[in-house]
């Protein structure tokens, strides 16, 4: 564990390297446990029309609030065949505090923990609270970005102004492509990533 | 092992750090946008200027500067004007990475303000590698436009960014003055120590509150803890998001502001930038942080407990504020030398302040009616503060016979909904205090205008007697910017007394001054502010609106609090 190093930290600050073609990245293959140990793998979901995926991260206050808003869109298509996931990256939420986390906060939805970060380096995981809508097929990412536009850094509205994540799903739902310059970036807790 | 993965990382960010050179290189069909992160820094007159904060322009315009680089002052002059001919859209600042004091950027006499950056973190964190170089922000995106100089580039730039046809980063040469990261190279080679360094300025300025039970919503428990969370930990550090109630902190000083000092602030980055080592110390001092612990008065049992009935908060939203007012049993006046908060749940109750009013009045008293106002405050609660106020000795605050206490809760959500039992704890004195605590409310009223991203107001009162300001406090709802509390002597001599340049509608502190002021019969003080009704206020709740004076919470209102002593 103390051989990691440190490399997220260049992310926002640094980084030159994302050309509009990076940003929307792909997702590998999985086989990844979630907080109840149940596992899962992308597989089993490759006859979902999408898969919505949620980076969820303990004690990030913007991932919290965010769970209601991710639930009513998941009801909302409810029968749509899109599977909504979350999964965790953060090398300081182990099993245990995921657990711990989604008891305390009633997270229904399956928390894949991403040992090794590999879905996190592979889509190019910035912050919690971003959502990626991907084709299971292809595992091409089609949109990333926040659910809406409600929540700030210490501060949410009542409503939301924007619904980025619904209107993406109802973009891709009818053949369409998304345009990824009108999608603001996520709001959310930074993930540390590592070169393990 | 850990020495070769620590060497491939300073690899990696040396790359990163001459990315945007590359690029240029490669030409400009590459069309790379770099990204920023956001920060914050205090200009030449202790005015606040954080990067995310200026989405209400097409583009921020920034020269790095140095006092002894004859070449950058000069570019000063050349943007100069281009901030006459692009300034209706575009905001311009400088700089300073070379540590130069207020006074000093004041006599460049530059037409701009002139950010100070006397540990070069924020040039550390933008790649800027000379004096002179000037980046141009999309403050929208937190992007660049544009890393060069001040030549024809620059300008033809700008021309691109009113013409809203720019989005990608153009880089250009500069001609200017190495920038030397010495302290950056020193800690590269040899980073501060986890255990015996990092650990101990987390532990002391953050896990106050994140710390198991503690108010933050998740704890630094170990050094696994602070890894993971050290981008989070450095962004807001740039930003001065964290710790809460910052304050300028060359206008007067107050336990109740927070702030990491520059070394520590620095020692914490450039450990993270050297790959957050955990070192050899066999101890994690995160480790054995305790958790917080159980409630007690720690004054002794209360003389009098005021309850407050259950109040739910939901567990996501706005909440508007509660009140709550509380008759009490007494038949002769009381005096007050201590009271104590026992916060019901420190997660969701963001300020409770508490009033003394006549039987006839409500929280606001008499402030309802009149721009300036005697009032008895007894004090207010801040998460992660001591809940415990013991009042100077020989002071007290005076409970009239018959009068009552008025409270309003600030709640905000944090997830999940719950309910919250808070009690005041009274402690009175035998005899009557020497002097009695009182709490001046100056004030103004005003019209703000839809969009206004910086609308002054100010407000000003004459002490007629000599008094002993204890301490003040800001009062603004979601658009308040900023706040100054100054004197003026009856001489004529003006002074600062306190500063919150960053005024955030979430943590409003009561700040007690370190050194109490003494002000003469005569002294007029004058309360300065802003607020910010544009769209780069993310607390605003729609900068469409025109807001005017008022006390519900979606109206503002512009209060400085003076807490005093008569002093003869």
């Amino acid at each position: 564990m103390l051989k990691q190093t440190l490399l997220g930290l260049a992310l926002a600050a640094l980084s030159a390297t994302s050309l509009a073609d990076e940003w929307l990245k792909s997702l590998p293959d999985f086989e990844l446990q979630d907080q109840n140990g149940v596992a899962h793998t992308l597989d089993q979901y490759r006859d979902s029309e999408f898969i919505v995926m949620y980076v969820q991260g303990v004690g990030c206050p913007i991932a919290r609030i965010a769970l209601p808003q991710y639930r009513e869109v998941r009801d909302l298509y409810a029968d749509q065949n899109v599977e909504f996931l979350m999964f965790n990256a953060n090398i300081q939420d182990d099993i245990k505090r995921i657990s711990r986390e989604s008891n305390e906060f009633g997270i229904e939805f399956p928390i894949l923990k991403d040992e090794g970060q590999v879905l996190a380096k592979a889509l190019g995981v910035e912050r919690t609270a971003e959502v990626f809508v991907i084709n299971p097929q292809t595992q091409e990412v089609l949109f990333r970005g926040p659910i809406n536009d409600q929540l700030g850094y210490e501060t949410q509205r009542n409503e939301a102004h924007d619904e980025y994540l619904k209107d993406a799903l109802d973009t891709v739902l009818a053949g369409g492509t998304i345009d990824m310059q009108e999608v603001p970036d996520s709001k959310g807790c930074l993930v540390a990533i590592f070169d393990t | 092992m850990r020495t070769k993965l620590r060497l491939l990382q300073l690899a990696k960010l040396g790359a990163s750090l001459v990315a945007a050179t590359l690029y240029t290189v490669a030409g400009q069909s590459l069309a790379a946008t770099e990204r920023v992160g956001d920060f914050a820094l205090l200009d030449e007159q202790g005015r606040f200027h954080q990067l995310s904060r200026y989405q209400h322009r097409d583009a921020v315009v920034m020269l790095t500067l140095d006092g002894s680089c004859s070449a950058a002052m000069n570019d000063a002059k050349e943007l100069g004007g281009l901030q006459s001919q692009f300034g209706e859209s575009v905001e311009f600042i400088g700089l300073d990475v070379s540590g130069a004091t207020r006074s000093e950027r004041h006599q460049w006499q530059l037409p701009f303000p002139v950010l100070g950056d006397e540990m070069k973190l924020v040039a550390e964190s933008l790649g800027l590698s000379q004096a002179g170089e000037v980046l141009v922000f999309n403050p929208e995106r937190m992007s660049l436009f544009y890393r060069g100089g001040t030549d024809a580039a620059l300008n033809e730039r700008l021309m691109a960014v009113i013409d809203d046809d720019a989005s990608d980063t153009v880089t250009a040469d500069v001609t200017g003055c190495a920038i030397e990261y010495t302290d950056l190279a020193r800690h590269k080679e040899s980073p501060p120590d986890y255990s015996t360094e990092v650990a101990l300025i987390v532990a002391e300025n953050c896990a106050i509150c994140h710390r198991w039970g503690g108010a933050g919503p998740f704890p630094f428990d170990s050094y696994v803890s602070l890894l993971g969370w050290s981008p989070m930990v450095r962004e807001v550090i740039l930003n001065k998001r964290m710790p809460p109630m910052q304050v300028d902190p060359e206008a007067g000083t107050s336990a109740n502001a927070h702030a990491i000092s520059a070394t520590e602030r620095q020692k914490l980055l450039h450990w993270m930038e050297a790959g957050a080592p955990r070192g050899e110390g066999e101890v994690d001092p995160l480790e054995l942080i305790p958790l917080e612990k159980e409630f007690d008065w720690q004054l002794g049992e209360p003389d009098f407990i005021v309850e407050s009935p259950t109040n739910i908060v939901p567990a996501v939203g706005i909440q508007d504020y509660e009140y709550l007012e509380v008759e009490l049993p007494f038949e002769e006046e009381k005096w007050v030398r201590a009271f104590q908060y026992s916060p019901g749940d420190e997660r969701v109750l963001h300020h409770l302040m508490t009033f003394v009013i006549a039987p006839d009045e409500d929280f606001w008293g008499p402030e309802k009616t009149k721009k300036t106002a005697e009032r008895r405050f007894l004090g207010s609660f801040i998460p992660g503060e001591n809940p415990a106020t013991v009042f100077p000795e020989g002071t007290g605050v005076r409970i009239p016979a018959g009068h009552k206490l008025a409270l309003q809760f600030h709640y905000v959500t944090n997830g999940l909904q719950i309910r919250d039992n808070t009690s005041i704890g009274l402690y009175f004195s035998d005899i009557p205090a020497e002097k009695e605590i009182l709490t001046r409310a100056v004030a103004e009223r005003f019209t703000i205008a839809p969009g206004d991203s910086e609308h002054p107001v100010s407000a000003a009162y004459q002490f007629d007697e000599p008094v002993k300001l204890l301490a003040v406090r800001a009062r603004m709802n979601y658009r308040g910017k900023h706040m100054k509390f100054a004197f003026i002597q009856p001489d004529g001599k003006a002074e600062d007394v306190f500063s919150i340049p960053a005024y955030n509608y979430g943590w409003q502190p009561h700040y007690w001054l370190d050194k109490p002021v003494s002000l003469a019969a005569g002294t007029k003080v004058q309360v300065a502010g802003a607020f910010d009704n544009s769209l780069s206020n993310p607390f605003n709740p729609d900068p469409r609106e025109a807001v005017t004076w008022g006390l519900e919470s979606w109206e503002e209102m512009f209060t400085g609090y003076l807490t005093y002593v008569v002093d003869d």
